[in-house]
């Protein structure tokens, strides 16, 4: 494989639309578990990791939805390769780092996924784009299922499936919404729905899920409970705040234009300008701009620019997809090549002037 | 949407009670917020959020802080009999080494879990074949979960049943918590 060769042949789920995209991005599933009688990852030599990743790697190569899919080793990647897998939300931050045994498994259609050896020895995943959390942990209780048949998860009656974080322990389930929250984050909302989340067993993280960085103004809303409590009733949970989230920010967006009709309007044209003339510019420049045509989208502005699109044209601004499959090259023409992709994709969208 | 009434007497709080004085044959009525109510009239007992504990504590005849979970601070030497991961370790990196981790350090856990989770009791799915026991559905917990519930909801004829399963329950098993 040269760098020039995609790792992955297809559009990720980002490439489908989803319902509600105007706020929600995606939906997430996951499940912790662990294969019995072996050490959890950061507690085993390097041969019981090798055993691990090749028992898990023979249950999945069978699995249906696995067959012409994916099987990469990480240290077997470049940084850049790695990066635009954790922008794909399909690896995590602390799997970007490539040590040794660490494998992913994709399906071919990129909707399901199986890290093995990060923090536990699987985590299963099950994305979209779009809010269809019932969809996605359904296909990950599904996934699950039919790997535990032959691989058996180390389980407790009393506490359920365990995991090296107790954080994570009983479902080991996160269901996570990835939402874009402009109008709420402008009107200073965000600081006092943050804080309201713990009593309801959910937490509000930045892109990447913990500890990460927050870009632009996107959010991630999942659970922090994990045990005693039913999966069923852990979804239902944050698709409740994910319901009240949406009316609040469509709220917001209104507001913002009902009060001020002129000022919020000649931004959302100001960023269109540059986005279509710039010659040069930052992902966090870009990111930021594009989050300010949410608006006009939303007004319908731009007949050609869908929500789904914009969402996409984020992420593709990042720096791993901009360099992704280029080799490596330097900030500075980085940042050219992201205004010349954001002039292409948006210019040639005739607006509604 | 309904609107909440305002206490007519200090204007300030929601109204929870309705307080209705006959005055020389004339009726009066009265919304009043129970700081009020508790003024107004020698039947109406303030409210406060503690009088649920009160009551929980008083159904379950036991100390209220004596269903908080006591800190315990387990040796310094407690190590894992199966991985030898000593309990320091996960107190600083918070990751446990492998499954017997969780027996081993199981009475010390006990106490991160409740802070996590608000839970101790495993109430998702289980691995295929494995018979959900029937305790699980009538444990201790459950049983004071859905107590508190009833005693919130002011709902004391179920709360009682409950307390009287509890009861039940515990005696059988020996009066362990």
């Amino acid at each position: 494989m040269t760098a020039a060769d995609p790792i992955l042949a297809s559009d990720t789920w980002l490439a489908r639309t989803g319902p509600e995209e105007h706020v929600v991005v995606s939906s997430r599933a996951r499940y912790a578990r662990n294969l019995p009688g072996l050490p959890f990852p950061m507690r085993a030599r390097p041969e019981e990791l090798a055993a691990v990743a090749e028992r898990v790697a023979a249950a999945v190569s069978v699995h249906p939805r696995f067959r012409d899919g994916y099987h990469l080793e990480l240290p077997g990647l470049t940084p850049g390769e790695r990066t635009y897998l954790k922008e794909n939300l399909l690896i995590s931050p602390e799997m970007e780092k490539g040590n040794e045994h660490r494998a992913i498994f994709l399906s071919p259609d990129i909707a399901l996924a199986v890290m093995i050896n990060e923090e536990d020895h699987l985590r299963l995943y099950a994305l979209d784009a779009g809010f269809r959390l019932n969809e996605v942990l359904n296909a990950v209780i599904a996934l699950e299922s039919d790997l535990a048949k032959s691989l058996g998860f180390a389980f407790s009656p009393k506490f359920g499936y365990l995991t090296a974080c107790p954080t994570n322990t009983g479902t080991g389930l996160r269901a996570s919404v990835m939402v874009h929250l402009p109008g709420m984050v402008a009107s200073k909302q965000m600081a006092e729905f943050a804080k309201s989340m713990p009593q309801l067993g959910l937490t509000v993280r930045g892109f990447y899920g913990e500890n990460s960085d927050h870009i632009g103004d996107f959010f991630q809303i999942s659970n922090e409970i994990t045990l005693g409590k039913s999966e069923e009733e852990i979804v239902q949970a944050v698709c409740h705040v994910v319901e009240r989230v949406i009316e609040r920010e469509e709220q917001a967006r209104r507001s913002i234009f009902e009060q001020s009709r002129g000022a919020a309007e000649d931004e959302v044209w100001r960023a269109y300008g540059i986005l279509t003339h710039a010659r040069s510019m930052s992902s966090d420049e870009a990111v930021r701009l594009l989050s300010r045509l949410r608006y006009g989208v939303d007004r319908g502005f731009f007949p050609a620019l869908s929500h789904g699109e914009l969402n996409r044209l984020i992420i593709a601004v990042q720096p791993g997809h901009l360099q992704y499959g280029r080799g490596a090259i330097g900030p500075a023409e980085r940042d050219a090549l992201r205004a010349e992709l954001l002039r292409a994709r948006l210019a040639s969208r005739p607006s509604n002037n | 949407m309904m609107h909440e009434k305002l206490c007519t007497k200090c204007g300030q709080a929601a109204a929870s009670v309705k307080l209705t004085k006959l005055i020389k044959g004339q009726m009066e009525v009265q919304w009043l917020c129970s700081d009020c109510a508790a003024e107004e009239s020698p039947y109406q007992k303030k409210i406060s959020a503690l009088s649920v504990q009160a009551i929980l504590a008083g159904l379950l005849n036991q100390n209220a802080t004596e269903a908080a979970a006591k800190p315990v601070r387990p040796s310094i030497e407690a190590t894992c009999s199966a991985c030898g991961l000593p309990f320091e370790t996960y107190r600083s990196t918070l990751l446990l080494g492998c499954s017997q981790c969780y027996e081993d350090f199981e009475e010390y856990l006990i106490t991160d879990l409740r802070k996590f989770h608000g839970s101790t009791v495993h109430r998702g799915r289980v691995p295929e074949g494995t018979p959900r026991p029937i305790e699980l559905h009538r444990s201790p917990q459950e049983l004071k979960r859905r107590l508190r519930e009833a005693v919130e909801a002011e709902d004391f004829e179920l709360a009682a049943r409950l307390r009287d399963e509890l009861r039940r329950l515990q005696t059988s098993e020996g009066g362990s918590n």
